[in-house]
């Protein structure tokens, strides 16, 4: 294993990686997945949040197996070393579509909960400058603001999960009944639907080399994941005890209108509160895969990584103004989610029986 | 008694006589037993008593041919130097030295350090006053600084390395640090931006500062200036490095971290459980002074529906005069007061008393009773003045104030949300700043969680065994910590 | 220098444009309560209760009504009265007439309410025997509340302390919409004088089709929910016809239900009350010195409730609703029921009412 390619001032130390695996993954997913969820599996969707928790756990030791095998620490180097150099490339240059549109879904889709729940009438092209803006600054402070940015978002608004709680005085437990009577292609389904929210651990990819003794931070990448499962689990667990599930069906966003059943001494409404706080939420959301991106491109295209930054934003917000239905969104959100199945999933295990195979061929030539 | 000659005779020394024109120079021309010399000094800088007491008897005793030498084996004062130098004899002689030249040579001179040291006394701290801490404070004489700060560490590992600033100023500027404590890296990196330092005027200790920072464009100030030896001798022992500045009260100790700027040197003087709570409150106390007023205007611009409807009432029917929206009222208060502020400062004491009942009572009070603002954010701008004066630290003080006003704007562009952003640039701006290259947010943010309970809350003085390791010291026990007594084979109570 | 005036210029630009519209709390018309009542042909009248803040009298307010089909068309159809936009952030307490209840249903007023995210979940629907208009009308004396906030204590306080199940929009929303279990609200009436909480409504869907009097409540609240206050008041059955009144300090519910396979017998549900209460009063001055004088207020108690608690049951299962959520509690213990089955079976279920009383407590004399 080569030493990093990455001077040891910019590295983080490795018990970041929780906080930058969970942070990429709780994002906007968690408002709405219990809608989806809850049509394919009804009670039983906490099954496919455990089986689709461990598919990510297992897909995170993939990646360490790969980075542990590979000769150099960046991932557009191993795309090129595995499948050549243009087929390397061309894959490079998905995964900078793929990361850039993550960021994408997530501005739309905070967006829209703006102008639902908040301001109607703020234009949201404008609002999604300032937020790139803001990612900007970020971004000149290196990937240690970054990581950063990562824990804060954990540390400032785990709190509001006591929200759950408030929640389970309205709430009974009959409701979460009867379990298990689903089949297994059902199963399936939900695994997909369950899947939504999990999606963003991807972004190891990238800044794996930013990472001091990158190997002995797997444990905690396992840890980071692990906690986001058990966060969408309680999540979905109290929505069903909380909701009928023809309710929960009808509900866009099922988390939020949880929240409006909190009744403080001093704030009446606190849901309100709280979309302004998932702002600090969404930040590393935007910012992470921004920078993944856009350090990809930097490799691709041999330029400046602040280059390559304000073109990627460039594209974002030129996307930004073709959403402005609900419908075409939907179609754009279905076919990152399938990217990211075939980049994420697919193509980390073709990348790892890959490197296996050209070991074993080296090996033969010599 | 010098004999005055009457003519003033022409110094063959183009420095001297240059030097001559002013007129607190003198260059006295003498002759005693048949000799000439010549005394020069500044009349302003040198001691007068030393001069007739200790050196001019020395002049008279001489026999024939004497030489510098031998003068300098005579008078009594150490660091006496015999130069040729003249550029060091103007600075020498600019430095409170006087000049003895011997009509052998006019080139070759004995400088003698004899400056007075015109200054205040110590006396108690004027801006970090404590309750029950000493209430000794820095003045603005070098000299005396370094005595209260070595009696403090009597140690043989306390380094001061002095150094000169200031083209015009010619500022003595002396770091101290521990030897054996304080990082390497971390002197290195002070020594060396002093000298790379090229500016004129050296007038206080925080132009220095500003020279060295990191980061100019910040409100936030990178070092801690303080005047209270207690603090720099416990900022030193920790592994901190300490800028005295001559002609300033206030010492430099870097590398700061945030949470620092909320803490005093009476929190270790209180129990333990006392200065946790006062430093909790602190830190509270920033916050709600930087979050009050715009959450006021946030709530009452756009977020009605966030209001408990008991208190709906009241606030509706305070506002019941009012004419202008809530921004500009909360923007005219907080101008009020910060014009209350700037004034009262600059008023003489005398004066100040008066008008200051006249602006904090007559006008609050004529305020709301005109109509112009409500008496609710009467109360909370008040407050939040109040808190934003909780910080021992003056700079980090104007700091809190002047974040709240890009607050106030974002709240009235985006409400709740435009507070949520501008906290976020906010934060962004703390994780990039940097105190000569460790991170600001330390304990917090590189997580260090034995740090940590130093900072947040005041642990016990038992627990304290480990220097913080933001400034990453050499050496890092303080004290190791005995096991405490306990009841061995005592079971019962009484016993 | 010249970057710093750019960036400066477009940043402020960038705000200008994009400032959210003021919503100034002095120039808005919140309204705390609404109410609708049915005129004809499914139009509605709808009222909102605004508060007028002077400083000088408290209490004081305005009634504005307009009369359209859809809830959201009349509150732009009352706007248009009023000076200021009317806003429905703060509504405490909405009113629905009993016939708008029954012939309309309230599926349709629940779509706005629901759909808008200012209303939020903690809101009181109350069902008004009558006509809302008579009773927003009341001019009530020596008070300094207005109407809509003297209703919305009026409700909570009862729901608190009183004989009231309590209910919000959340949990009224759940059960109208789920399968098992039929929703209630509270019932109020205008009296001579004032404005009475005078029982239950019961809904069938969103079709309210009866409602549970004043003397049945405590039985129905002990059914539903575990509770603590309350009153009961009751005629023992000796010589003197002593009135006895028990206070109820704390109560408990619990059902059991034993599953039938596949539904082919009748599925036993036995409902288990246990009350822990206080002695209040006991009329007829009788010593409370023998022992079995408690006992005996106790059993009359149980057979009491018993009794009640039967007939409540044989009235849901004759109007073929379910407000205690009996279907909802058999589906969780058995897989295979369906809504359609349940009906079927329901009324044929065997439900048995068990009530265990305990007096804690006779007061400070005998």
């Amino acid at each position: 294993m080569s030493s990093s390619s990455v001077k040891e001032k910019f590295q983080v130390s490795p018990f970041f990686v929780f906080f930058l695996v969970n942070a990429n993954q709780v994002g906007v997913g968690i408002l709405n997945f219990q809608t989806n969820l809850v049509r394919s599996m009804n009670n039983d969707g906490w099954i496919a949040i455990l089986i689709s928790g461990f598919s990510v756990n297992v897909m995170i030791f993939l990646m360490y197996m790969m980075f542990k095998k590979a000769p150099s620490d960046e991932f557009g180097d191993i795309t090129q070393y595995v499948f050549g150099k243009w087929v390397g490339q061309l894959f490079n240059i998905l995964y900078i579509l793929y990361f850039a549109s993550l960021s994408l879904t997530v501005l739309v889709h905070y967006m829209d909960v703006i102008h639902v729940w908040l301001f109607k009438e703020i234009p949201g092209l404008l609002f999604a400058s300032v937020l790139l803006l803001l990612v900007y600054y970020i971004h000149t402070g290196g990937f240690r603001t970054i990581a950063g940015w990562a824990f804060f978002s954990i540390v400032l608004t785990y709190w509001m999960t006591f929200i759950c709680f408030y929640a389970m005085k309205y709430s009974h437990i009959r409701f979460m009944f009867p379990m298990f009577d689903h089949t297994f292609s059902q199963l399936l389904v939900g695994v997909k639907d369950a899947s939504l929210s999990m999606f963003g651990f991807g972004t190891l990819l990238v800044y794996y080399p930013f990472i001091k003794h990158a190997q002995t931070s797997q444990k905690f990448a396992h840890m980071g994941a692990l906690f986001t499962t058990c966060l969408n689990l309680l999540v979905f667990l109290v929505s069903i005890a909380y909701y009928s599930s023809a309710q929960l069906k009808l509900t866009k966003w099922p988390t939020l209108t949880l929240t409006s059943i909190v009744k403080l001494p001093f704030i009446q409404r606190f849901e309100f509160i709280e979309v302004s706080l998932w702002l600090l939420l969404i930040i590393p959301n935007i910012a992470i895969p921004l920078w993944a991106a856009s350090r990809m491109a930097k490799q691709v295209l041999h330029t400046s990584q602040r280059v390559t930054f304000i073109g990627l934003s460039i594209l974002i917000l030129v996307m930004f103004s073709f959403f402005t239905g609900a419908t075409s969104f939907e179609t754009f959100n279905q076919w990152v989610e399938y990217s990211g199945y075939f980049l994420v999933y697919g193509l980390i295990v073709c990348m790892v029986i890959g490197l296996m195979l050209k070991k074993r061929w080296v090996k033969k030539r010599a | 008694m010098l004999k005055k000659n009457n003519q003033h005779q022409k110094d063959p020394n183009s420095v001297f006589e240059a030097l001559s024109r002013s007129s607190d120079f003198t260059n006295e021309l003498s002759r005693s037993e048949g000799f000439l010399y010549r005394i020069s000094f500044f009349r302003s800088l040198i001691n007068g008593h030393l001069l007739h007491e200790q050196i001019l008897p020395c002049m008279k005793e001489l026999h024939l041919t004497p030489t510098l030498e031998e003068l300098k084996e005579r008078i009594p004062i150490e660091q006496s130097v015999i130069t040729t130098d003249l550029q060091e004899v103007e600075k020498a002689l600019h430095q409170g030295n006087m000049a003895i030249r011997l009509e052998t040579d006019w080139g070759k001179a004995l400088l003698i350090p004899i400056e007075e040291k015109k200054g205040r006394q110590v006396g108690p701290p004027e801006i970090e006053f404590g309750i029950i801490s000493a209430q000794e404070a820095f003045v603005e004489v070098l000299d005396t600084n370094l005595n209260l700060v070595r009696r403090r560490l009597p140690t043989p590992n306390l380094k001061v390395s002095e150094k000169m600033v200031g083209t015009l100023s010619q500022t003595k500027v002396a770091v101290l640090y521990i030897e054996e404590i304080a990082n390497p890296a971390n002197i290195e990196t002070v020594l060396q931006r002093i000298e790379d330092i090229d500016f004129d005027q050296i007038l206080d200790a925080n132009y220095l500062a500003q020279m060295l920072y990191d980061v100019s464009n910040t409100i936030f100030p990178l070092f801690l200036n303080t005047e209270r030896p207690d603090r720099v001798s416990s900022g030193l022992s920790e592994g901190k490095i300490a800028i005295l500045v001559d002609g300033s009260p206030h010492v430099l100790l870097a590398p700061t971290i945030l949470l620092e700027y909320f803490s005093t040197m009476e929190d270790y003087n209180m129990s333990w459980i006392a200065a946790s709570c006062f430093r909790l409150l602190r830190i509270f106390a920033v916050i709600f002074s930087i979050f009050a007023t715009p959450l006021y205007v946030a709530v009452l611009t756009f977020h009605y529906e966030l209001i408990p409807k008991d208190l709906l009432e009241t606030i509706v029917s305070s506002r019941y005069l009012v004419p202008f929206p809530p921004i500009i009222e909360a923007l005219f208060l907080e101008v009020s007061i910060e014009l209350l502020r700037e004034a009262g400062s600059r008023l003489p004491a005398k004066v100040g008393q008066t008008l200051g009942i006249v602006g904090g009572i007559v006008i609050g009070q004529a305020a709301v009773a005109a109509g112009l603002t409500s008496n609710i954010l009467l109360i909370i701008v008040a407050l939040s003045a109040l808190a934003s004066f909780v910080t021992p630290i003056y700079k980090m003080g104007s700091a809190i104030r002047l974040l709240r006003f890009p607050f106030l704007l974002a709240a009235q562009v985006w409400g709740a949300l435009g507070i949520a952003v501008m906290g976020s640039f906010l934060l962004t701006h703390l994780m990039k700043l940097t105190s000569i290259g460790r991170p600001y947010l330390e304990p917090i943010f590189p997580l260090r969680l034995a740090d940590l309970k130093g900072s947040l809350i005041r642990p016990q003085l038992r627990f304290l065994n480990k220097r913080p390791e933001n400034l990453r010291p050499e050496n890092e026990t303080i004290h190791r910590q005995k096991p405490k007594q306990g009841r061995k084979g005592k079971n019962d109570f009484y016993e | 220098m010249k970057r710093y005036i750019l960036t400066g210029l477009m940043l402020f630009s960038l705000f200008l444009t994009s400032c959210a519209q003021p919503r100034l709390l002095d120039e808005l018309n919140i309204s705390q309560a609404a109410g609708f009542d049915l005129i004809e042909d499914g139009e509605m009248k709808g009222f909102f209760v605004f508060p007028v803040f002077k400083s000088e009298e408290q209490g004081s307010y305005q009634i504005l009504s307009a009369r359209s089909n859809t809830i959201s068309n009349i509150q732009f159809l009352v706007s248009e009265k009023s000076p200021f936009p009317v806003v429905m952030g703060q509504v405490l307490v909405i009113l629905v007439s009993e016939k708008l209840a029954k012939e309309v249903g309230m599926i349709d007023l629940m779509n706005y309410i629901y759909r808008d995210p200012i209303i939020g979940s903690r809101q009181v629907f109350a069902i008004v025997g009558g006509e809302v208009e008579d009773l927003l009308y009341t001019k009530m004396n020596q008070t300094n509340l207005n109407i809509g906030v003297y209703l919305s204590d009026l409700l909570s306080q009862n729901m608190r302390n009183g004989n009231q199940p309590v209910t919000n929009q959340h949990i009224f929303m759940n059960q109208m919409l789920a399968k098992g279990v039929d929703a209630y609200l509270p019932y109020i009436k205008k009296t001579s004088n004032a404005i009475k909480v005078t029982g239950v409504a019961l809904f069938d869907q969103e079709k309210m089709v009866g409602h549970i009097p004043g003397e049945d409540t405590f039985t129905f609240k002990a059914m539903i929910e575990n509770h603590k206050n309350g009153i009961y008041e009751f005629q023992l059955a000796d010589q003197e016809k002593t009135h006895v009144v028990i206070e109820n300090i704390k109560s408990h519910v619990s059902y059991q239900v034993k599953p039938t396979n596949n539904l082919t017998k009748k599925p036993h549900i036995t409902i288990d009350i246990k009350l822990k209460g206080e002695l209040k009063e006991f009329m007829k001055s009788k010593k409370i010195d023998k022992p079995n004088i408690l006992d005996q207020v106790e059993k009359e108690v149980e057979k009491r409730v018993v009794q009640q608690g039967q007939d409540l049951v044989q009235s849901f299962k004759k109007q073929h609703i379910d407000p205690l959520g009996l279907g909802l509690r058999y589906r969780s213990k058995d897989k295979s029921m369906t809504p359609e089955k349940w009906q079927e079976i329901y009324p044929d279920a065997d439900v048995q009412v068990k009530c265990h009383m305990k007096i804690v407590q006779t007061g400070v004399s005998q």
